[in-house]
């Protein structure tokens, strides 16, 4: 159980649901008046990895090969959206040699600015150029953070 | 208070002098509903408070025709007020956002909003301006407009369906708010004409709760010679009495159906002066859904898969909690961290919503605690 009480309101009171989960009542809001409000759900970000990362974990890279390019499309309310917030990257040792956090010093490229992805207008996507050549072999998660909250991932191996 | 006050001809109560809940969401997976729920419950309960307290039982839920606005709140009313907020109660929702719009008035300075619909559209009433009286609004696509009145001064929007829809009450021509001599009647209002549904056969009032997508109305009013209000289905312009419970021996035998689903099953409750009890009407038949040990059980929302909500006093007649009725059993919701919780509304998913009381203090549940 949670209080989700609007910033502002009190003395809230709802009366239906309908089947999108939107709530209707009324209550006092900020301007101290008894007024009806509506609560629409905010469904949250879900990024969605992007090739060459296939989603479902398959791809497997030559560590060799350099940089393994980190894309993530956007998805709100369920529509794809091109308004990209401000993002970072984290990625995780799953398999092979020491499983854990991996520190960005070992995946920065000289292309990236920390670890904040680069937001491609174009083609609405988050970009991040991964550096392979120090990870080593082994399997890899990379998550991608929007507001404190990781809201999508995606898996390679490195061979 | 301009509506009739009988507690024998209507179901309207006075607002001034009644606690306010906090709104309350209970959100259930079906697929682990009961027991699931039923653990978190008896989780929660037993970190609570057991200290009694008398809280007058909210009475809210029943329609009332407004004339005065909430300056004239007693002030204990308005301290209740102050302490309440809104709160969900979930198990797969606990983490959801909200993003609240409020409805705004038809120009005074109040507005009650008491349904919506699966398109987002609500109903409620709301202050006209520069007068102290209420009409009823439809709210849709961010513009709130006034329903007018069968011809009297006031009316409440009660429910909606998803063609839009709507219905509740209304005073009638020649009415007078101000006096207490207003008599109000069901109407329906589509395609931009609000129409009177009469009554059943009674010469008093009648008040239209519900409106499944067939047009099937649901609501309560006067028989003829005002000897009861009994709740009724308006369907195909016919509008037919469905009886009440036989609650034993009591002053009376009145009853109002208060929601109804896409299958024509509708839900409500049966009172006599001295109990009160939800029913579910399925089929042609006025089920006794009882109550959760209490004198009083009230029913206001069912899903089209036939569960019911409302809330119903415990064994001790001390504090309503909330009831899901799914299945021939009603469960009780239990509380959040206050003394009574009330249900009014359910959606397809099984998601309840209400109202709650806090315990005087909230300090020992925080508004970000996520109890499971």
């Amino acid at each position: 159980m949670k209080d989700i009480n609007p910033a502002g309101w009190s003395d809230t009171d709802a009366r239906g649901i309908n089947d999108s989960g939107q709530i209707v009542g009324f209550g006092i809001n900020p301007q101290g008046q008894e007024h009806g409000f509506i609560l629409t759900p905010i469904i949250p970000y879900k990024a969605s990895v992007q090739p060459p990362i296939n989603a479902d974990g398959s791809s497997i890279f030559n560590a060799s090969r350099g940089v393994v390019p980190v894309k993530f499309t956007l998805i709100q309310n369920g529509t794809q959206t091109c308004a990209l917030p401000p993002a970072t990257i984290s990625a995780t040792r799953t398999a092979g040699g020491t499983v854990g956090a991996i520190d960005e010093a070992s995946y920065l490229s000289p292309a990236d600015n920390g670890s904040n992805f680069r937001i491609d207008a174009n083609a609405c996507q988050y970009v991040y150029n991964l550096e392979a050549s120090e990870l080593g072999v082994g399997i890899y998660r990379v998550d991608i953070t929007i507001n404190g909250s990781v809201v999508g991932s995606g898996s390679f191996a490195l061979k | 208070m301009a509506w009739k006050e009988s507690s024998k001809t209507a179901p309207f109560e006075k607002r001034e002098g009644m606690r306010h809940p906090k709104s309350l969401q209970v959100c259930l997976p079906p697929a682990i509903w009961p027991n699931d729920f039923v653990s978190q419950i008896a989780s929660l309960k037993s970190r609570l408070s057991t200290r009694k307290k008398y809280v007058p039982p909210l009475m809210r839920h029943v329609p009332e025709l407004k004339v005065k606005g909430p300056s004239n709140e007693k002030n204990d009313d308005r301290l209740a007020r102050g302490m309440l907020g809104l709160l969900a109660a979930a198990s797969t929702c606990f983490a959801q956002q909200y993003a609240v719009t409020d409805l705004g008035t038809l120009g005074g300075i109040y507005s009650v909003a008491y349904h919506l619909n699966n398109r987002g559209d609500a109903v409620g009433y709301s202050q006209i301006t520069g007068s102290a009286v209420y009409d009823a609004f439809l709210y849709s696509n961010g513009i709130m407009t006034d329903l007018g009145t069968l011809g009297g001064s006031g009316s409440q929007a009660l429910g909606i369906n998803n063609t839009g829809q709507v219905v509740g009450l209304s005073y009638t021509t020649g009415n007078n708010p101000f006096n207490g001599a207003g008599i109000g009647h069901a109407f329906i209002y589509s395609g931009g004409v609000m129409t009177d549904l009469g009554t059943l056969g009674g010469t008093l009032t009648s008040s239209a709760y519900a409106i499944n997508d067939a047009g099937q109305v649901v609501g309560s009013a006067e028989t003829t010679g005002n000897t009861a209000v009994h709740a009724f289905l308006y369907s195909g312009g016919v509008m037919t009495d469905l009886g009440a419970l036989d609650l034993g021996s009591g002053s009376y035998n009145d009853s109002v159906a208060t929601a109804i689903n896409t299958g024509g099953q509708a839900a409500g409750y049966s009172f006599n002066g001295f109990l009160t009890h939800a029913f579910l009407y399925s089929g042609g038949i006025m089920t006794d859904l009882g109550t959760l040990g209490g004198q009083t059980g009230f029913a206001f929302g069912i899903n089209n898969r036939g569960d019911v909500v409302g809330f119903s006093q415990t064994t001790g007649n001390a504090f309503n909690h909330a009831f899901l009725y799914s299945g021939g059993v009603m469960t009780d919701l239990g509380t959040l961290g206050g003394t009574y919780s009330e249900g009014f509304g359910i959606n397809d998913l099984g998601e309840v919503v209400g109202g709650h009381t806090p315990q005087a203090t909230r300090l020992f549940m925080p508004s970000s605690t996520v109890a499971e």
